[in-house]
């Protein structure tokens, strides 16, 4: 189907897009995009985006929850992809597991800290593209003031002219941040997905 | 049949059905939070729950006992052999034996934990930890709040099958005693 993009298009702009996709907002989708595509105004649907993540720990269901409040910013320089720029700014006190007393718990000194850490932030330092629909995108991960590299595998389609549609999937080592409380009953990864839709305009 | 003063106390027996009905829902609270059955979240509050109300069973238990040291028992039913006298004496004692350990050994396992999730009365009032953190210890303390709740299950599985027993076998006055209302369940 046609929705389905193609990296086959320059590289800068491949770049571009890639790098906006994966942090919600891409500058456009192909050749024949329009000129304000070009220019990388695109922007995130808060409707249709959701920070998910899947934390496993034993003797107890897996827990899944979300981070309700976000922020994505970006800037894309077409002739120099190397100076585009992500940043992607989550609350850490909007996590939302399904029950107050477990969210406060996790928003806690014990987890995220939210009062001393009130963001995880994720700045793009890199992009590689894997195959025509997904890229590899590096950057730094900022979580309990801890900065660590960090690579998303992001998988992009387009969805009719406009609208773009991706998911991100990146595993986070807790440990890695300093977050050991609950090691090892609680596993250290936390697995993150990021799906979202972007606008063009 | 016996008169008034072969009762237990009022409080006495408002404090009997009051931890049939409390210990029942710490039960079930604590089989729905084992179960796997549900999520995460509902899980966690299970937990919460479980942990809020089963603390609770020993200012409950505290109060019971403090009800019956100031109210004397009835007298024994006159014509018990021994045998039934010591069977009665043994399940009432493992009864309030259970009673206090299984809690407090509860209390142990949560606060001796790895996982460091509150203790709390509903977010009204911290529970204090009475463990330092030791993974195995609350390993071995959980195994034993598990296998202590299920003794005292089967214990209060006894404590009913034998009221039941006096009640419609050896037609006694036993379960009027401790009943509800004066005069006992209808016959």
């Amino acid at each position: 189907m046609t929705a389905m993009l193609t990296l086959a298009t320059p590289k800068r702009h491949a770049v571009a897009w890639l790098i906006a996709a994966a942090v919600g907002s891409a500058p456009f989708g192909d050749r024949g995009a329009d000129a304000a595509t070009d220019r990388g105004d695109w922007r995130i649907d808060p409707e249709r985006t959701r920070i998910g993540f899947v934390v496993d720990a034993v003797g107890f269901p897996r827990t899944q929850g979300e981070f309700r409040a976000f922020n994505g910013r970006l800037s894309i320089d077409l002739d120099r992809p190397a100076a585009s720029r992500v940043a992607f700014t989550v609350r850490s006190n909007s996590i939302d597991v399904g029950s107050a007393m477990f969210d406060d718990t996790l928003r806690g000194p014990d987890f995220l800290d939210a009062q001393r850490f009130p963001d995880i932030r994720f700045e793009s330092t890199r992009v590689e593209k894997r195959d025509d629909s997904t890229i590899d995108l590096t950057g730094d991960l900022t979580l309990l003031g801890v900065t660590r590299p960090l690579t998303v595998e992001v998988e992009v389609k387009r969805l009719g002219g406009a609208r773009l549609s991706f998911v991100a999937h990146a595993r986070i080592d807790r440990l890695a941040y300093g977050m050991n409380s609950g090691f090892p009953i609680i596993s250290r990864d936390v697995d993150l997905t990021v799906s979202s839709e972007a606008l063009a305009g | 049949m016996n008169g008034l003063a072969a009762r237990w106390s009022g409080g006495a027996i408002a404090m009997h059905w009051l931890s049939a009905a409390w210990l029942t829902l710490v039960f079930a609270l604590g089989l729905a939070a084992t179960a796997a059955y549900f999520d995460a979240a509902r899980t966690f509050d299970l937990y919460q729950a479980h942990k809020a109300l089963g603390w609770l069973t020993l200012v409950l238990l505290a109060a019971r006992l403090a009800v019956r040291a100031a109210h004397a028992a009835p007298p024994a039913e006159p014509g018990w052999s021994r045998a039934t006298r010591w069977s009665s004496g043994f399940v009432h004692a493992a009864l309030y034996g259970l009673l206090t350990a299984v809690p407090l050994i509860g209390w142990l396992r949560v606060s001796s934990a790895i996982v460091p999730i509150p203790l709390s009365l509903f977010g009204l009032a911290k529970i204090p930890r009475i463990a330092p953190v030791d993974g195995h210890f609350s390993e071995v303390m959980a195994s034993l709040h598990k296998f202590g709740a299920w003794a005292l299950a089967g214990l209060v599985a006894l404590h009913v099958a034998a009221a039941l027993k006096h009640q419609f076998v050896d037609r006694d006055a036993i379960l009027a005693r401790m009943w509800l209302r004066a005069g006992g369940p209808a016959p």
